[in-house]
């Protein structure tokens, strides 16, 4: 094993000889495997408090307090049988680390918490799953790409009923929802997720917030599993107290 | 001059190094970052049999013991308990608790559904389709000592590159039942070695489960994965939600005409 280890980190010390210009070959096998010519974004990242900048979101005339108190307990319901609540949630959770895994062909998006279903960012793919095939879900269908050094992140096939659908800021997801993340770095161990929804039924405007995460140390260990029971009856009892009830599709 | 030439075969022996290295390098790294689904190169012919072709695991007269104390398969499901009673019409069949676990074990030993594995340099990982990771530290970190560390269903996993497979080395499990008549502890070692055919395509991993107060010989078996089209292939949301009764239940007879 030592010897596999040495010889890895003795391929890493090679590259750095690379400005002689001579690794054409091998470097294009390296980017196609570890993704190694983008900024690095790999790693576990902390939402600190207040990392944020969230302006109200400007909404449709037509979305009414009744449909937000709808979508409130849409959600609480979730929350309480342990759904996985997708995005946006996972990128707001302070439950867990947020994990970014760039790999050649997908950006892998997770957290260690049974609320965080994985979110998979597309590279080698230029257009959307066909809406006829793709089923809506709580992560939508994303495809990324690199515009100098912000990685963007395009996602649509939102589930208008899956998982949490508020967004920070107002406003809800539904299956017409369209949103636009700018992962950038700003320096080594900041990054910038900048997100913009646009959706022609619930926003009057695109609504754009942005959250600031700090990388954790490189010889951080992942946390355990976060996991939620739904049969918890005392978990259960708390929160329907809290939020008057939020039962099953019963 | 003196310094011009050791200049000189200073950079030789950098290009020279570095077009060794870097080929080494890059031979010895698999890519294996896609999703793959499991395939059933017995043709065994159901769930029930996924697993007959791997022989069963030798164990010491101890683990004997232990394993054939463990729970067996909970009958608790109208299909599994009344398979020869038909339910009448507008009757569900329910085949589930309708509890939507967290399938740690799906991340130790993928099922039947797509796995998707992701590298980076100091780490890869394991997801599937619904919540959960399993790491893979990459950076060289030894594991823990297992006497500070809480067991959990992943427990802890290192890998390195090895003759162009990918190798993890797994401690610090919670005990249970292993494929095969098997058994871990925290203690068992499990080690796994993800290999790819000539194409890419074809991903065979060795599971070696090492541990001599269970084991009389390691337990070792293969599994067989494809990976998945690279073209518009993508992972699908395995969507579960407990409080959806229909979540239970398989079908509902409809009316018999």
């Amino acid at each position: 094993m030592k010897h596999s280890i040495n010889k890895f980190y003795k391929g890493i010390s090679c590259l750095s000889f690379s400005m002689l210009g001579l690794l054409s070959v091998s470097e294009t096998t390296l980017a196609q495997t570890m993704n190694n010519d983008t900024p690095d974004l790999s790693g576990f990242w902390e939402l600190p408090l207040g990392s944020h900048v969230i302006p109200e979101a400007s909404l449709l005339d037509s979305i009414t307090p009744t449909q937000m108190e709808q979508i409130a307990k849409h959600d609480a319901r979730a929350i309480r049988w342990c759904n996985m609540l997708g995005v946006p949630y996972i990128m707001t959770q302070r439950n867990r680390p947020l994990e970014i895994w760039a790999g050649s062909n997908h950006v892998a998006i997770v957290a260690m918490t049974k609320h965080a279903s994985p979110r998979y960012a597309y590279l080698d793919m230029t257009d959307h799953i066909d809406p006829l095939i793709y089923e809506p879900s709580s992560t939508g269908q994303s495809i990324a790409y690199w515009q100098e050094d912000t990685l963007v992140v395009d996602t649509i096939g939102f589930s208008g009923e899956k998982g949490g659908l508020a967004i920070p800021g107002g406003g809800f997801r539904t299956e017409t929802s369209h949103l636009v993340e700018r992962f950038r770095l700003i320096n080594e161990n900041t990054l910038s997720v900048v997100s913009t929804w646009t959706d022609e039924n619930v926003f009057a405007a695109p609504h754009t917030y942005e959250y600031r995460y700090q990388r954790l140390p490189a010889d951080y260990t992942a946390p355990a599993f976060m996991g939620c029971d739904s049969t918890d009856q005392e978990r259960t009892q708390f929160l329907e107290a809290a939020w008057g009830g939020a039962g099953s599709l019963d | 001059m003196f310094a011009i030439k050791k200049y000189l075969v200073s950079s030789l022996s950098s290009i020279g190094l570095v077009y060794c290295c870097s080929t080494a390098y890059a031979q010895d790294i698999p890519n294996l970052t896609d999703g793959f689904v499991r395939v059933d190169l017995e043709g065994s012919g159901g769930f029930d049999y996924l697993t007959d072709y791997i022989e069963p695991a030798k164990l010491t007269p101890e683990a004997q013991q232990i394993v054939a104390n463990l729970p067996g398969r909970q009958l608790g499901f109208d299909y599994l308990r009344e398979s020869e009673t038909p339910k009448g019409e507008g009757e569900a069949y329910i085949v589930t608790s309708g509890v939507c676990n967290y399938r740690a074990n799906t991340l130790l030993q993928p099922d039947s559904s797509a796995f998707f594995l992701t590298q980076t340099e100091r780490m890869v990982i394991l997801t599937r389709e619904e919540a959960g990771v399993r790491h893979i530290y990459m950076d060289g970190r030894a594991h823990p000592e297992l006497s500070g560390f809480t067991p959990d269903q992943l427990g802890h996993s290192i890998g390195w590159y090895e003759d162009g497979d990918l190798v993890v080395e797994t401690v610090g499990l919670t005990p249970g039942g292993v494929i095969a008549g098997g058994y871990r502890t925290p203690n068992t070692v499990l080690t796994e070695r993800y290999s790819l055919s000539d194409d890419d395509n074809r991903l065979t991993v060795n599971y070696t489960w090492t541990d001599p107060a269970i084991y009389v010989e390691p337990h070792s078996y293969e599994v067989f994965y494809e990976r998945l089209p690279s073209e518009y292939a993508y992972a699908y949301e395995s969507w579960c939600d407990s409080g959806d009764p229909l979540n239970r239940t398989s079908i509902i007879v409809p009316e018999q005409l």
